[in-house]
């Protein structure tokens, strides 16, 4: 039995429709409401002119944090690979107090100095160049594309659950499959209420996208204990688990402790300082915001992933074990991917077990899920919109532009963007032989690791001030380099180059290297060595601008 | 307004914790003191649980998939879970100390 087979309730499609139908109305009104409340400027487009309160700012940074990956990609790994990746979770309280002791620091600079994105920070304290600009965007851009696209295909996935009996539909001669259609409507919904309201739209819209995938995280465990009888159920079905998957580094060998220590560190600070997150940083209204907010990240985003959605992967591990043939691990043929555990252990528990309620909380949690892809596609993009337009087009393309043109030109890279990354999606569906970074985790980590080689830049910055334009720079791209020779797309190049020694021995060392350190550390390590070393030989901005930085940073 | 200086100092000069005013820099500056030290503790502790929690500390509790006697659950639950969860309550008591007593509101 597949994923696309599993049986529909009567009442499943009508109840998930008037959900969703319901969901996405609401979406769009906010969309509407915070156009209607902005004003024309570009910083109220970006930044919701700097007056985030509590409750928005906490969930909009909870609800970029948590996508797909959180109730899809997480789990699957938990599924794959047993109860080491559980330990992941303690990653997060150190993502919380960086959004206090990076954030406030962050926020009160932009405030000062009017920043809009990562880049403008960067390149007012170590001189604003084109080459610098360049560098930092590109490492926005990656983390931001890998990261839409991660979301897009949740949408696919999802709409295999939620209509598995559609129609492949025609479109312009091409035959859309259910997958395609949904991470079609996905990727189009956000990006019109993006385009239409901006940050506001997109934070409040994080707002109720954020409590519904916080509350799906716990109601799905809830439900799922609910389902098999109660504690005892759930510890009898957790005695099932086979040893190998109660141990580390797992049944597959590659969670070690020194890969998840990595990971819990460098993963945490990342995820806190890309592009979409620092934008979020700068538009919070005081540092006694961010202060709160970090306490309540720090708090609540770990419980719901060790009490809540990690126990529906586990129970599901036991329930459906992964088949392993030729040394290969494989989902249960009822399960189809890993990434779709979640998913498939409510639809198969809930209506049998709940009945009527079971299907109506059934179409809650699943569209918590979409709320989640949703709510960080939409900060992605509107993030990617500022990149393109601050730090690319009004540096490269037409420096002198107006903020009206450049209003105009974020909306049209949130378009082109969406359209770039739904493409992305489509040709990955539809080559049967793509296997790289299939598993939504898998893309998270490489998305995460690009980030995470503007650290050293933002701790200089911050706390030290002793590194140069041309070390950033230099670093910078030396850290990006890296992080690309652990994708598969180094090893897929140089095998199309004929040079099958070269493409072997990368992956033979990356794939080992892999096993004992998360990809962006190994990538952080080459950065901050260059980074420091060119940073001794080449010349500092000047003492005075450097003072000036420092008092604007605590004053 | 020399008289309502002179006043006021006459004032400060016969409050009896007057004593207290004066000591004021070296109080401050031993609670500067204190807040260094419990920011070095949290910051270890923080450490150390990250060290313990995911890091190399989980071979103290990892139990050997062939050994058929290692200790596998505890309260019902995975081992290994349950040291996570315990190590997140140690993350997550750092940051409400933290919070309460080193994060200002307004500075850092």
């Amino acid at each position: 039995m597949t994923l696309g087979s599993v049986a529909t309730e009567g009442g499943f499609t009508s109840t998930i429709v008037t959900v969703l139908i319901l969901y996405m109305i609401v979406l769009l009104v906010l969309g509407v409401v915070g156009f209607l409340r902005s004003r024309a400027t570009e910083e109220d487009f970006y930044l919701a002119g700097r007056g985030q309160g509590l409750l928005v700012t906490v969930m909009t940074i909870m609800a970029t944090f948590f996508s797909s990956a959180a109730i899809l990609g997480i789990p699957g790994n938990v599924y794959k690979d047993g109860v080491a990746f559980t330990l992941f979770a303690l990653n997060l309280p150190v993502a919380g107090v960086c959004i206090y002791v990076l954030g406030s620091k962050i926020r009160r600079m932009g405030q000062k100095r009017g920043f809009v994105t990562q880049g403008d920070m960067i390149a007012d304290y170590y001189g604003d160049s084109a080459p610098l600009r360049a560098t930092v965007a590109l490492a926005g851009f990656f983390y931001v594309i890998l990261y839409i696209v991660m979301q897009i295909k949740a949408g696919g996935y999802l709409a295999q659950v939620m209509f598995p009996e559609t129609e492949p539909l025609n479109f312009l001669g091409y035959e859309l499959e259910t997958f395609e259609l949904g991470a079609t409507a996905l990727s189009l919904v956000t990006m019109i209420y993006v385009l239409i309201g901006g940050m506001r739209s997109v934070a409040w819209t994080d707002v109720l996208q954020g409590f519904l995938l916080l509350g799906g995280l716990i109601l799905a465990s809830v439900a799922t204990i609910a389902a098999l009888g109660g504690m005892s159920g759930f510890f009898d079905t957790i005695a099932k688990l086979p040893s190998e998957a109660l141990s580390l580094p797992g049944p597959r060998g590659n969670w070690n402790a020194s890969a998840l220590l990595t990971i819990c560190i460098f993963t945490s600070i990342a995820s806190i300082i890309q592009p979409g997150q620092w934008m979020r940083l700068y538009a919070a209204r005081n540092d006694r915001t961010l202060k709160q907010s970090s306490l309540v990240f720090s708090i609540v985003l770990p419980s719901c992933f060790l009490f809540g959605i990690m126990l529906v992967a586990l129970a599901g591990r036991a329930l459906y074990p992964p088949e392993v043939t030729a040394e290969i691990q494989q989902a249960h043929e009822a399960v189809g991917s890993f990434d779709q555990i979640v998913v498939v252990m409510l639809k198969e528990q809930l209506p049998q077990m709940l009945g009527s309620a079971g299907v109506v909380l059934l179409a809650i949690i699943l569209v918590a899920i979409l709320a989640a892809s949703m709510s960080t596609a939409d900060s992605n993009l509107h993030a990617l919109s500022a990149v393109l337009t601050r730090d690319v087009y009004d540096r490269f393309i037409r420096p002198g532009a107006g903020e009206v043109e450049r209003a105009w030109v974020g909306r049209i890279s949130i378009v082109a963007t969406t359209f770039f990354a739904l493409w992305l999606v489509h040709a990955m569906h539809r080559n049967p032989d793509y296997e790289p970074l299939n598993m939504i985790a898998d893309i998270m980590f490489a998305a995460i690791a690009s980030a995470c080689q503007l650290l050293p830049a933002t701790i200089d910055m911050l706390f030290i001030r002793k590194g140069t334009r041309a070390g950033l720079i230099s670093g910078l791209v030396a850290g990006l380099l890296v992080v690309f020779l652990f994708t598969p797309f180094p090893t897929a190049i140089l095998d199309g180059l004929g040079l099958q020694a070269l493409a072997d021995g990368i992956s033979g060392s990356t794939g080992l290297l892999k096993n004992y350190f998360d990809i962006g550390f190994c990538g952080l390590v080459v950065n901050c060595v260059i980074f420091a070393v060119v940073s001794v030989y080449t010349k500092p901005a000047t003492p005075s601008h450097i003072k000036a930085f420092a008092r604007d940073l605590v004053e | 307004m020399p008289r309502v200086a002179g006043i006021a100092l006459l004032a400060l000069k016969s409050w009896p914790n007057f004593g207290l005013l004066r000591e004021l820099p070296v109080m401050l500056d031993s609670l500067a003191r204190k807040q260094k030290r419990l920011a070095t503790a949290l910051f270890a502790l923080m450490a150390f649980a990250l060290l313990m929690g995911p890091g190399p500390g989980v071979h103290l509790v990892n139990p050997d998939p062939s050994d058929p006697d290692a200790i596998r659950f505890l309260f019902g639950m995975p081992i290994i879970w349950v040291w996570a969860v315990f190590w997140f309550m140690v993350e997550a008591a750092c940051v409400v100390t933290a919070y309460r007593t080193l994060w200002k509101g307004d500075k850092s």
